[in-house]
């Protein structure tokens, strides 16, 4: 086959086309026409610059890739797979140096996620990893073939952009920076007040300062609530109804063990997460005091608006008292 | 996303069952003790509601050290005590990413070597810095150490968001005891059957 020389492989490649042609009636137009397509314009290039840098070595080896699924997809042109796979040989030979550490990088256990090559050689010029979840819908089809040939590949496919190192340090490094940049807008989400920081550093900073001012109010929470909490022990959480309105909820009710069995009173409150608590007598509080009561209920609702509240079995105090907060 | 209501109710019942067991309400302890026990239960409590992450297991773990609160923490969390100490044993740091950090660090000096000092200086630097950063991060969120920087920052974003979960639900829950603690004060006053129905909205 290398010894046709250029009018035989024309001659191939005139072939080539004809076979497409006929091959695309009989299978899935989207397949073929990305690894069709692929093919032709590897060989087109072939034979009109002989090199070039990172561009051919990816396009080699995606192409080297698609053709073999795409030859294990359709038996039948199995036999004509070898006279261009040898084309796709010298090419790779050509830019051999590259393809190494092309290989190198896919081999390399980057990680996570199985990644559809096929369908990806036709977005060469786009960004890589982070749209490799969008495509992998979009690329359906060719994943069949592709899952068939590399069934326990686990690599992320990279691809290098233009103009840009193919190195699989660089790659990987990459990857690495694109993640951790995704993460850092969630984050930045997350944090108020930090979407004008930019820079891992800052918002690092920024993250830091958040979780350690939210662990001391754990901290200053927990004191509080063991300076209130003797005096108010037996009736703080023998019966504790508490709305609480974030969001409104389908589950109504909640049971759990009251503290002590205490004839003393209970509380309805319907917490607003906004207000402040006033504690004075300009507030209605709902006590159902409770003998031996082992079951609370809760009720979820907003707070704001109208409420029905829970009254318990047994009042046996006389006193009854709302309360909304 | 996480900060429903189920989960807050989830943690609060939980913290309440915590404040039963270790018998926070009653005044046989110090008050260091006392809180010590809410802080507990809290923890606990949080790392119940959210389930098998990382740093609820690394919580977990940090508070069983501890020989006095694991009696507590089993009967707490029952089943789920098994599950959240800590089966995964990777406490090796995962030197991966390092090793491409370093070799990157080394192109980089060599590279500095032909001229473009500064650019690569500044990198240098900002990494650095955030190494720094990240070794404090990694102190900050329990069971960080033996996370790298993807899972590290996965993690932390999922603490903070319990954390939020957890103030906002302890805070509403002193509130509720203030104000407990206020009617019993009026009750005292007002012993005798009146009725408080002062109107009115706070």
């Amino acid at each position: 086959m290398p010894a046709q020389g250029r009018d035989g492989q024309n001659r191939f490649i005139e072939f080539a086309i004809i076979v497409v042609v006929v091959v695309m009636q009989q299978a899935p137009v989207s397949d073929l026409s990305v690894l069709e397509r692929q093919r032709l314009h590897f060989d087109w290039q072939q034979q009109e610059q002989p090199s070039r840098h990172s561009y051919d070595a990816d396009l080699c080896v995606r192409s080297l890739n698609s053709f073999t699924c795409f030859s294990n997809g359709l038996p039948d042109l199995a036999q004509y797979s070898m006279p261009v796979a040898s084309n796709f040989e010298e090419a790779g030979v050509a830019a051999s140096n590259c393809n190494p550490k092309r290989r190198k990088a896919e081999s390399s256990p980057k990680s996570k996620q199985d990644e559809s090559n096929c369908k990806r050689g036709k977005q060469e010029r786009r960004s890589e990893s982070r749209q490799q979840n969008n495509r992998k819908e979009a690329s359906g089809d060719t994943s069949s073939y592709k899952n068939e040939e590399h069934p326990k590949a686990d690599y992320i496919h990279v691809r290098a952009r233009r103009g840009q190192a193919t190195d699989s340090h660089s790659l990987a490094e990459r990857v690495r920076r694109e993640r951790i940049s995704q993460r850092m807008k969630y984050l930045q989400e997350l944090v108020p007040g930090c979407s004008k920081i930019t820079g891992k550093a800052g918002m690092l900073d920024e993250i830091i300062n958040y979780v350690q001012s939210l662990q001391r109010q754990v901290e200053f929470l927990s004191m509080k609530l063991a300076a209130v909490n003797p005096l108010a022990a037996d009736n703080n959480f023998s019966n504790c109804s508490m709305g609480i309105s974030s969001e409104p909820m389908e589950q109504p009710f909640l049971h759990f063990n009251s503290l002590q069995a205490h004839p003393c009173s209970g509380l309805d409150m319907y917490m607003d997460s906004s207000s402040d608590l006033v504690p004075d007598g300009s507030s209605f509080v709902s006590c159902s005091a409770l003998n031996s009561l082992y079951g609370v209920e809760f009720q979820l609702g907003r707070g704001t608006a109208a409420f029905p509240f829970q009254s318990f079995q047994g009042n046996l105090l006389p006193n009854n008292l709302k309360m909304e907060i | 996303m996480q900060l429903t209501s189920s989960f807050k109710l989830v943690f609060l019942k939980q913290m309440l069952r915590g404040f039963l067991l270790s018998d926070a309400s009653s005044n046989s302890m110090s008050f260091h003790e006392r809180k010590n026990a809410i802080k507990l239960s809290a923890d606990a409590a949080i790392a119940f509601a959210r389930g098998r992450t990382r740093w609820s297991q690394g919580l977990i773990t940090n508070l069983s050290k501890n020989e006095k609160n694991k009696e507590i923490l089993k009967s707490l969390l029952g089943r789920e005590y098994d599950n959240l100490r800590k089966p995964c044993g990777n406490s090796l740091k995962i030197p991966r990413s390092k090793k491409i950090l370093r070799r990157c660090l080394r192109m980089c000096s060599r590279r500095k070597k032909a001229g473009r000092a500064q650019h690569i200086c500044k990198s240098i630097l900002a990494k650095a810095l955030a190494k720094k950063r990240i070794q404090v991060l990694k102190k900050l969120v329990p069971g960080g150490e033996s996370m790298d920087g993807f899972s590290l920052l996965d993690e932390t974003l999922d603490y903070a968001m319990s954390l939020k979960a957890q103030v906002d639900v302890m805070r509403r829950l002193l509130k509720t005891s203030k104000a407990s603690l206020n009617i019993k004060q009026m009750k005292a006053w007002g012993q005798g059957g009146l009725d408080f129905t002062a109107g009115g909205h706070l």
